[in-house]
């Protein structure tokens, strides 16, 4: 045990150490930085030099602690509590002179660990009422802070040793995909959330609370937070499977038995399951409640505000990455609606429906009546057939085409009689496309369209947001194993178009490697239009993913129709 | 349906900040109340049992922690909710008007079956407070107006009602799982039809 204890904090120590090396390259940019003082600097580093002398001291008081540990008055008996009260180098009774202020200790606090720390300076002038109360206040948040993740490892750790470990060791129950579908990649993210803790911890200056550096936490660990997104667009997969196990008795029990096992409290697994999602969404309203309550010539403002606009970036891109793949489901349903596809399929190339128009196209000196639908990337032609289907006409792909808006000149050569009308060169098909519109209003919404396309696409390169091709396949593939699963014994007569669908799956998700390239390349390739200076079309819902930070969520709700 | 199969309900408390969301669950599960310092989240969950009649139910209670900001993320938190509390403070006009912009997100994100007779409880918090700017009359009318939701005035702080309003949410939402139990043993797939859904074809809907 105690072994097995040390073991732990050694790897522990190891992630810290790494993590320290990244917070040390953080702490070379912001040197650099305009907004950091040298007085903030210096004060970093200290507090850095802080962390790393901690860093070994747990094991060397490792062996006095286990005897004193102390109840939790939380509502429910959690393990990792009692292992973070061994681990904790020093336990704080609560008789702490800070502690002993009534004002400090909120109501369900239990986390006492804290590590007292002789290092940082003690205010020699007393500070004014006022001062004192935004320093409790500031305390609270921090420990509140710190209290809400130690709750949340104890979730994760209830998640991965409590579930995931003993599903692998029931291979009877259990094949490794129904695992992976159920738990997703929830042990990568228990793995760094863990080292996160522990900088977390580190960083609390357990005499002045109030004085405590944590923004650099957030900053540090940012990449690694994006691993939510996987998770997350996993999620309501997991929910599905997990509705189809807890159909049988035996998974059912096994569910339970794990959780008395484990002396887990009494949430279902679909409760625990959800959790890291709420966890995620919770940073940024945490991190803004302690900016509200960190003036700005705190030492860590700067930190604290930065904190929490990439907490707010990481969940708004998780927020879009998850929307998106939902998106990607939808174009896919609709690409088996059009009759006689050819070429790639729509998820090969897009994630995104950004528009649609009536129009003409010439070809061959004939003019036919199309329907445009445009995606990133590519513009699908299609046409109505007499039974109102549409059918495939044939593709643009837009990532090095060359648009131009023809003016209704009746001296055009080319056009001549032709109004509303404009030209698409696509170079990568060597192919040339003439269209018309109906009506002018029509036309610029179709070029606001286009323009809008490549600003889209643009907005995904740099802030990597385009889902990989083979989460979209993954994804929509295990989508189609559960309906599978699910509707066998409903629907015997899948229709002809769902077989294609299902097989034009197989079929790309085969050779990934090529697709991908392709695709990267595409994306690379593009050179953006110069821009028009234009409003979005009206058809085009804006997608920008900082409104959904903004406050006013119910905006949100409408969802976005469009077709 | 053994009437005496365990329950777990799972129950989402909503409101305006600052309604007093926490403080009701806190008050409910631990019988505590707190001036002192106002968490920003508070407990992810609390869990509590009730008995009801001859049922013992397990109520899951879940606050909102800002997954409402996130569309797509909010889904999976609404989701499989049996009953919902929508929170207002009677000192607070603006949160009396937003319970009905709760009600519909809370709709449209969980879609529950049957949308017209879903659990909720109304509660107005805050009673003990002088500066009262709601009156129950108002409310209750709101309520009556929205397909008879119960509606309850509590006080967090000194404890009121806050027992029975939880306890309505619970039983209304055993009712509903018996009537649904009896009106159908299927399991729902959820799958959207893909041959039905032509495009329109004029524009778009939005």
């Amino acid at each position: 045990m105690l072994v097995e204890h040390c073991d732990n904090l050694y790897g522990n120590a190891s992630l810290i150490s790494e993590a320290l090396r990244h917070y040390q390259r953080l702490e070379h940019q912001n040197d650099g930085g305009e907004t950091s003082t040298k007085k903030l600097d210096k004060q970093h580093r200290r507090h850095y030099q802080h962390v790393n002398e901690c860093k070994f001291r747990p094991l060397v008081i490792e062996h006095a602690v286990t005897h004193k540990i102390q109840p939790t008055t939380t509502h429910h008996f959690d393990p990792i509590q009692l292992r973070r009260k061994q681990c904790s180098s020093t336990l704080i009774d609560e008789d702490l002179p800070i502690l002993s202020n009534p004002n400090f200790l909120s109501p369900s606090s239990s986390s006492s660990g804290f590590r007292s720390d002789s290092h940082s300076s003690s205010n020699p002038t007393s500070p004014t009422i006022d001062e004192r109360e935004h320093a409790n206040k500031r305390a609270n948040i921090i420990k509140e802070i710190y209290r809400t993740e130690s709750d949340y490892i104890g979730h994760l750790k209830n998640l991965v040793d409590g579930y995931l470990n003993k599903m692998r060791l029931h291979t009877d129950l259990f094949c490794d995909k129904q695992i992976e579908l159920l738990m997703g990649n929830i042990e990568e993210i228990y793995t760094f959330q863990q080292s996160f803790f522990q900088l977390l911890k580190l960083s609390i200056n357990d005499l002045h609370p109030h004085e405590s550096l944590i923004g650099k936490c957030f900053l540090l660990y940012k990449e690694q937070f994006k691993k939510y997104s996987k998770y997350c667009i996993n999620h309501p997969l997991s929910c599905l499977e997990l509705t189809k196990l807890e159909n049988s008795p035996t998974h059912r029990n096994f569910f339970e038995a794990c959780r008395l096992q484990a002396n887990m409290i009494e949430l279902k697994l679909d409760g625990f399951l959800l959790t890291p999602i709420q966890r995620i969404c919770q940073y940024p309203l945490q991190l803004n409640e302690l900016l509200k309550c960190t003036s700005a010539d705190h030492k860590d403002y700067h930190n604290v505000q930065q904190a929490l606009d990439t907490m707010r970036d990481v969940a708004s891109f998780i927020n879009e990455q998850k929307r998106r793949m939902e998106y990607v489901e939808i174009i896919h349903k609709w690409q088996n609606t059009v009759e006689g596809w050819q070429g790639k399929d729509l998820l090969e190339t897009s994630t995104q429906g950004l528009g649609r128009a009536d129009a003409f196209l010439y070809q061959n000196e004939k003019r036919e009546s199309v329907i445009l639908f445009l995606f990133d990337h590519v513009l699908i032609i299609c046409k109505k057939d007499r039974r109102n289907t549409l059918v495939y006409l044939d593709r643009a792909e837009l990532d090095n085409a060359e648009i131009e808006d023809l003016t209704d000149r009746k001296d055009d050569e080319n056009v001549g009689y032709i109004s509303c009308a404009w030209r698409l060169y696509d170079r990568i098909q060597n192919k040339t496309f003439l269209f018309a519109h109906r009506t002018p209003l029509d036309k610029i919404q179709m070029m606001d369209s286009l323009e809008y396309e490549r600003a889209y696409v643009e907005e995904n390169l740099v802030k990597g947001l385009e889902i990989p091709l083979y989460t979209r396949l993954a994804t929509l593939k295990t989508r189609q194993y559960l309906n599978e699963n699910q509707s066998t014994v409903k629907s015997l007569s899948p229709t002809t178009k769902q077989n294609r669908s299902i097989s034009a799956i197989l079929r790309t998700s085969s050779s990934p490697g090529s697709n991908l390239s392709s695709l990267l390349t595409t994306a690379i390739d593009h050179t953006p239009l110069p821009r028009r200076k234009s409003s979005l079309p009206r058809f085009v819902r804006c997608s920008s993913p900082d409104s959904s930070i903004d406050d006013s969520f119910r905006s949100m709700k409408s969802r976005f129709r469009f077709w | 349906m053994a009437s005496r199969k365990k329950v777990l309900l799972k129950v989402i408390i909503l409101g305006d900040s600052g309604v007093g969301k926490t403080s009701l669950m806190n008050q409910f599960v631990n019988r505590k109340f707190s001036n002192q310092y106002k968490a920003t989240i508070g407990a992810d969950f609390l869990t509590k049992e009730l008995q009801i009649d001859d049922r013992l139910v397990t109520m899951q209670i879940w606050d909102t922690a800002g997954q409402e900001r996130f569309q797509s993320l909010g889904v999976a938190f609404y989701r499989g909710a049996d009953c919902c509390v929508l929170v207002m403070d009677v000192t607070s006009p603006t949160s009396f008007k937003s319970l009905e912009s709760w009600k519909d997100e809370f709709l449209i994100q969980a879609g529950p079956r049957d949308p017209e007779n879903f659990p909720f409880v109304v509660i107005g918090n805050k009673i003990d407070l002088e500066n009262r700017m709601i009156q129950a009359r108002k409310a209750q009318a709101w309520c009556q107006e929205k397909n008879n939701i119960p509606y309850f005035e509590t006080s967090a702080k000194e404890g009121v009602n806050v027992e029975k309003a939880f306890e309505t949410v619970a039983r209304n939402a055993l009712a509903r799982e018996k009537e649904i139990d009896q009106q159908a043993d299927f399991p729902m797939p959820i799958r959207i039809p893909q041959q039905e859904e032509q495009p329109k074809k004029d524009g778009c809907s939005c």
